[in-house]
């Protein structure tokens, strides 16, 4: 059945969230939960945190890397497919295979392929929305990714406690499947006037003009900055307070730390379209403040607050400035990146800003904490987080490309069907002339307009 | 060569630890024998959810008790989850002796 354009372009956008949805589903499983599982199947402490660090090393290498190869391809979808088909196998050695080998394989393929759905899944997003509707579909993003992140984290827990931690990564491949059917059903979604757009994002022709152009890019440097001192404070947060929390809390620890995980997650899911909206309309500046004041807050928080529930609710911060940082990353790569190209290249060098910051960061107050104290430590990233807060304000300018418009209505209309109906007339004459529908319908004519910028 | 019966003998490397209330406790990850090659003491890894706020403790052999006829709880820690609780994180043998926890009647000798 042939779809007229215009609901399948609603039903692209509902295919994106739920895309966003199962991505963040299959990653949940990677990550700290692999050395529970390697550590069922016989492997030292020494086999497993070597493997791990393959794991780290790989993601962080391959950053650049991947940023550019999918700024090469021409199609973002099949990059996107390819990530998650690389997910999947990853899934199925660590599940089948738990020798050494297939593991440190595994590893590195995951790795690789969590560098190229970052920036794919966005500039899929971005093709299909145009640069005008991206902050609120970033917003969309975030949520559906956390509400994607926090199921996944509570069933993978259970069933990794009462099945077999081994099927936590066969659940984790299973979850490919839906994932491919979405990204099938987003790529259905055709947005005519937006191909010279998506074309713009990367040229395809590799310049090291371009490339020389982006990196000497001042608000480049300073957000990349930014990120690295974000990650510093923020990556060794919850690990430490877990290890707090076990060590202090009997019978219900694990439970807590679960809470600390899924609370932030399910603030996150609340505030990303506020934050995208809020991105259009105080510009980004002011919200990535609000969104790195947030984690010296916390920090000192976790410091001074001795009851577990106090640290759940200390934690619902992290949700505050995960929300910020997910739903700005990808729209501060596309403000500088905007009618030049490279943006995949780009949240690159901001992911490979975010690794380095995450293993300083987990070095740097896991060495604190054994020699000082947790409380120290605490501190200490509250310290650089102020630090971060304070390089924000000093060095890094707006970015937003003119002042911003009045009060957005959102991507997705929330009737489709009446719009439906309503926007039937205006649908023959777009075919041909693709600005009328500007005038008709305002949904639609801010991503027209996102799409004629570029001319 | 010796025959072994497997209700005789158990694998416990990875295995689940359950505490006495049959608690689910954590995992044995490696095991430090004395220079005749007797066990002194085992590496638990305990706590945390989906691997975070997991760490390691080391008890008394003493400490464990073995049941090879039970294939879903092989291995019982004979302590409370206080004790547990107040145990000092194991770091490897480093420079520093390792704390070992033991259970109040066990009188256990150092793990090395």
């Amino acid at each position: 059945m042939r779809f007229p354009p215009f609901l399948n372009r609603v039903r692209g956008l509902r295919a994106l969230d739920l895309l966003n949805l199962f991505i963040a589903d299959a990653q949940t499983g990677f990550g700290a939960f692999l050395a529970v599982y390697l550590a069922s199947h016989k492997w030292t402490a020494l086999q497993i945190g070597a493997v791990l660090s393959i794991g780290t090393v790989a993601t962080i290498a391959s950053q650049i890397p991947a940023g550019a190869l999918v700024d090469a391809m021409r199609s973002k979808r099949r990059a996107l497919a390819g990530g998650i088909g690389a997910i999947t196998v990853a899934a199925l050695l660590l599940a089948l295979l738990p020798y050494q080998l297939p593991v440190a394989v595994a590893e590195l393929l995951h790795g690789f392929a969590s560098c190229v759905l970052t920036p794919a899944v966005a500039a899929v997003s971005l093709r299909l929305v145009g640069h005008a509707g991206f902050p609120e579909r970033l917003g969309r993003n975030a949520r559906f990714a956390a509400i994607g992140n926090a199921t996944a984290a509570a069933a993978m827990g259970a069933i990794g406690t009462y099945i077999s931690p081994r099927s936590v990564f066969l659940l984790t491949a299973a979850l490919a499947l839906p994932a491919l059917f979405m990204l099938h059903r987003v790529g259905a979604a055709p947005a005519p006037a937006l191909v010279h757009a998506a074309t713009r994002t990367a040229p395809r022709r590799f310049s090291w003009q371009d490339v020389q152009r982006l990196l000497m890019d001042r608000r480049l440097l300073a957000f990349g900055a930014c990120v690295v001192l974000f990650h510093m404070a923020n990556a060794a947060l919850l690990p430490i307070a877990a290890g707090v929390i076990t060590a202090r809390v009997g019978a219900y620890a694990s439970l807590i730390i679960a809470a600390c995980i899924v609370v932030p997650q399910c603030v996150v899911a609340l505030l990303s379209p506020m934050v995208g909206r809020r991105a259009m309309l105080w510009g980004r500046r002011a919200v990535l403040l609000i969104g790195w004041t947030a984690i010296p807050v916390r920090a000192a928080l976790l410091a001074i607050l001795p009851a577990p529930a106090l640290i759940v609710a200390a934690q619902a911060l992290d949700g505050i400035s995960a929300a910020v940082f997910g739903v700005m990353l990808p729209l501060i790569a596309a403000d500088l990146t905007r009618g030049r190209g490279r943006f995949n290249l780009c949240v690159g060098i901001f992911g490979l800003a975010t690794g380095i910051g995450a293993t300083i960061s987990t070095s740097l107050a896991g060495w604190i904490a054994d020699a000082m104290g947790e409380q120290v430590a605490f501190a200490a990233l509250a310290g650089i987080g102020m630090a971060g807060v304070a390089f924000l304000a000093l060095a890094m300018p707006e970015t937003a490309p003119d002042k911003p418009a009045a009060a957005p209505k959102p991507a997705v209309p929330r009737t489709p069907v009446l719009m439906l109906v309503s926007a039937r007339p205006a649908q023959r004459m777009e075919a041909r002339r693709p600005g009328l529908r500007a005038e008709r319908r305002r949904g639609y004519a801010r991503v027209v307009r996102g799409g004629l910028e570029w001319r | 060569m010796e025959p072994v019966d497997k209700d005789q003998v158990v694998a416990i490397l990875g295995r689940p630890v359950s505490g006495p209330e049959g608690r689910l406790v954590g995992r044995l990850t490696d095991v430090l024998v004395d220079g005749t090659g007797q066990p002194q003491a085992a590496v638990l890894d305990i706590g945390g959810f989906m691997g975070v706020g997991m760490r390691s403790i080391a008890v008394h052999w003493k400490a464990l008790h073995f049941a090879p006829s039970d294939p879903k709880n092989p291995i019982t820690l004979d302590l409370s989850l206080d004790e547990i609780k107040a145990t000092p994180e194991y770091k490897g043998l480093g420079d520093k002796p390792a704390p070992v926890v033991a259970p109040l009647a066990a009188n256990p000798a150092p793990a090395h």
